[in-house]
Order: C-alpha cells, then structure tokens, then sequence
C-alpha cells in the first residue's frame, strides 16, 4: 500500500471505527458486569463513588 | 584549559536558544505550575544535553543509559501506565458506561491532526505520532512516539505535557463557541446505582482480554494499565496499590522527564518541524474538544433525556483537569448545577479511550507495508 493522503485518511476512519467499536464492546461487558454482579448494598448516594 | 577552550568554542547559537528553552519549561513549572513534575525534569535535561562534551550524553552518559533502558525498550511509558491505573477509579465510568463515547468522540483531535500533519509533508509514522498529542495522554504520546519517530520524540512530549496543563485554558473558549447557554445549563441525573466489589475487580481483568483481542499491539498499553487498577481494586494489596501510586509514579517520572529532556538537541529540537508540532499539538486538543461536544449535541438530537454537551469535551484524557474545567464552567452558568460525577466518568472513559485508540493505531499503522 502506497503512502498516500488518501490511505491515511483510510487508516484514520479505521482506527476511528475500531475505537468506536471497542467503546461498544466495554459499554456491553460493563452492562453485563453490573446486571450479573450488583452491589447488595446500594445507597444511590449520589455523592459517594 | 583546553577542554575549557573547546567547550567555549564549541558553545553555540543553538545551545544558547536551548538553554532559554529548558530555562523556560523550569520556569513554567516553578512559578505557573505547569505539569511540574514533567516540565522542570524535562527542562533540566535539556540543560543537560545542550552542554558541549557533556558527559551526561554520549555513549557512556548515564541519560543516554536511561534512554536506552527506559525509552528504547518502552519500559517507562508502561510503568507510568501501572502508576496511573492504581491511582485510577473506575467507579463513575462503571455507573454510566455510556459516557465511554464520550471517551471516543474525544480522541477526534487524533485522527484530524493526523491527516493534517500527513498534509503538511510528515510522513505516515511521523504524522500518527504528532496526531497521538490529542490523546491528551503523555504515556501514550511517548510509546507512540518512540515507536514511529522517535526523531520527534522531544517536541512531542513537551507539546503532550505543555497542553495537558492548559486545559483550563484551551477548553473554555472551544466549548463556549460550540454550546449556547441554555446548553451549558442543562442538569445531569445524580441517581447513580453504587457499583459491586466484584464488578471493579472482574472490570480491569475482562478489558484487558478484550482489548488485546481487538487490538494486540495495545496489550502493553492497557494491560499495564488495568494491571494497576486491579492491585488497587482487590483490597489485598494496599501496600502495592500505594507503591504504586507514589513512588513508582514518582520514580518513573523523574526519570522519564529528564531522560526526555536529554533528546532534546539543539540541532534535532531547533527545526521548523518543532515549531509545527507545538502548533498541531495544540489543533489536536482544540479538535478533541469539538469532537466530544459535538458527539454529546448530535446525541441529542435523538435523546428524550438531553445531556449537557460539556460531559463530551470532558471524555479527552487530561485526567482530572478536564472534568474539574466542566464542572466549573456549568457552575458559572448555574450554581446549582453539579455534573462533577458525570464528567469525571467522561474523564475516566477518556483514559480508555485514548489507550484504546494508540493501540488500534499502532496496529494499523505496523500492518501497513510502506
């Protein structure tokens, strides 16, 4: 593949279409995470955290 | 004498500017406070290199021997990583995962400085390693930079550090002409569910094996990273957890910031090259501000419940400068309002999400056959 602008502008869609994916994928997995593991205690008290 | 004489004549023009410059980054560190565990370190080492014969460089000089050790093999970059993970708390990102977007809207600036830097006559791998500065991360600018520029590596890293500690300055004036008002008003839920010891525990251990399966080449990166949150988050290890958050962060910075500094030659720093480094450093933290604001306005649009736009320009990695800025810019425009929470999860899932995206880089970028 040449080094062109145009292929890094390819690449730049790419890297950020993967970010964007990877985002999507820790979003499920912290979903995921909170449903099967709750906090038996919760307080919503919205200022500890 | 002689060597007194050599030295003398051998001072030049461009060891004088270097001087005014480490002088300058000691001075900004000192007196303005500016990232003055890096900047003074940085700036000493440029003393340090500038000096003609100096024994502090050259083959046998102890900062060429750091170098070697510690940047060469990437070595500081990763400790830093285990550092920063331990002083990490994954807690308001794990309560709004959503704001994860946030953390990749905001690496915008990347990929926009990238390009531009391509157009401007650097290289694919020179270009990558400038666009890096807007993730707003100095590790992750520094084992980017090492690997595909290492040429640049000084500017680079005075341009990631110098920018980092301007985001009180630099994010203002670029949300206030992306938001309205009434925008900047908007309140945030504060009914966040308190999340489980399991889930803090089981997070850095799941990321890391899914990051590496996206991207491999990001293993070193996030790894380190979430190997340093999960000493934090087991409640086993405290002794570890708190060696890491001082004196290893502590220790690997001093010695990172000088070594950096001793890259710093006046006939490798003194180029028109720097000059458009320091420039598009500061383009990819303007565009990576832009891009979390204008992600969190086009979700809006689509959204019953509105978000403040602000929480996007939070999601850069400039960690915990960047959601101290938004919490106080909506508190100017109502003093009730408290988004801290929700910025700071922004601000958490930049962190991830400026790894995430040097890796992918990285990965792309190595498996391209130029």
């Amino acid at each position: 593949m040449e080094d062109t602008l145009l292929n890094t502008f390819n690449i730049m869609l790419k890297s950020l279409a993967l970010t964007f994916l990877g985002m999507i994928i820790f979003y499920c997995l912290i979903k995921v995470l909170v449903r099967l593991f709750p906090d038996k205690k919760s307080t919503n008290n919205p200022l500890n955290f | 004498m002689e060597v007194l004489f050599a030295s003398i004549k051998n001072f030049s023009l461009g060891n004088a500017v270097m001087f005014i410059i480490g002088g300058t980054l000691i001075y900004l560190a000192i007196k303005k406070d500016y990232e003055p565990m890096l900047l003074l370190p940085i700036g000493f080492g440029a003393i340090l290199a500038n000096i003609p014969f100096s024994s502090a460089i050259g083959e046998q000089g102890f900062l060429t021997i750091l170098y070697k050790a510690g940047i060469e093999t990437e070595l500081f970059p990763i400790l830093i990583f285990i550092a920063i993970g331990a002083m990490i708390d994954f807690g308001p990102l794990l309560q709004q995962p959503f704001m994860l977007f946030f953390g990749a809207a905001a690496q915008f600036g990347i990929f926009f400085t990238t390009i531009l830097a391509r157009a401007l006559g650097f290289s694919l791998k020179e270009a990558v390693s400038i666009g890096i500065i807007g993730a707003a991360d100095g590790p992750t600018s520094i084992y980017v930079a090492n690997l595909f520029a290492g040429n640049l590596l000084g500017p680079i890293t005075v341009a990631a550090y110098s920018y980092m500690s301007l985001v009180p300055l630099i994010q203002p004036p670029v949300i206030r002409a992306l938001t309205t008002p009434e925008e900047r008003k908007i309140g945030m839920d504060l009914n966040l569910c308190k999340v489980s010891k399991t889930t803090k525990i089981l997070f850095p251990i799941i990321v890391t094996i899914v990051a590496g399966i996206i991207a491999p080449l990001s293993v070193a990166l996030i790894g380190s990273l979430m190997f340093g949150n999960l000493i934090r988050e087991c409640g086993v290890l405290d002794k570890l957890s708190k060696a890491a958050q001082n004196e290893l962060s502590n220790l690997v910075t001093l010695l990172l910031g000088i070594t950096i500094g001793s890259t710093m030659v006046a006939e490798n720093f003194l180029t028109i090259k720097t000059l458009m480094i320091l420039g598009m450093g500061l383009v990819a933290f303007i565009f990576d501000t832009a891009g979390g604001v204008l992600f969190a306005k086009l979700l809006n649009l689509f959204l019953p419940t509105k978000i403040n736009p602000m929480i996007g320009a939070a999601g850069i990695s400039a960690f915990p400068m960047s959601a101290r800025v938004i919490q106080k810019m909506a508190q100017q425009e109502n003093p009730g309002n408290f988004i801290l929470m929700q910025a700071v999860g922004a601000n958490v899932a930049g962190q991830v999400g400026s790894i995430l995206a040097g890796g992918v880089l990285i990965y792309l970028v190595s498996s391209m056959a130029f």
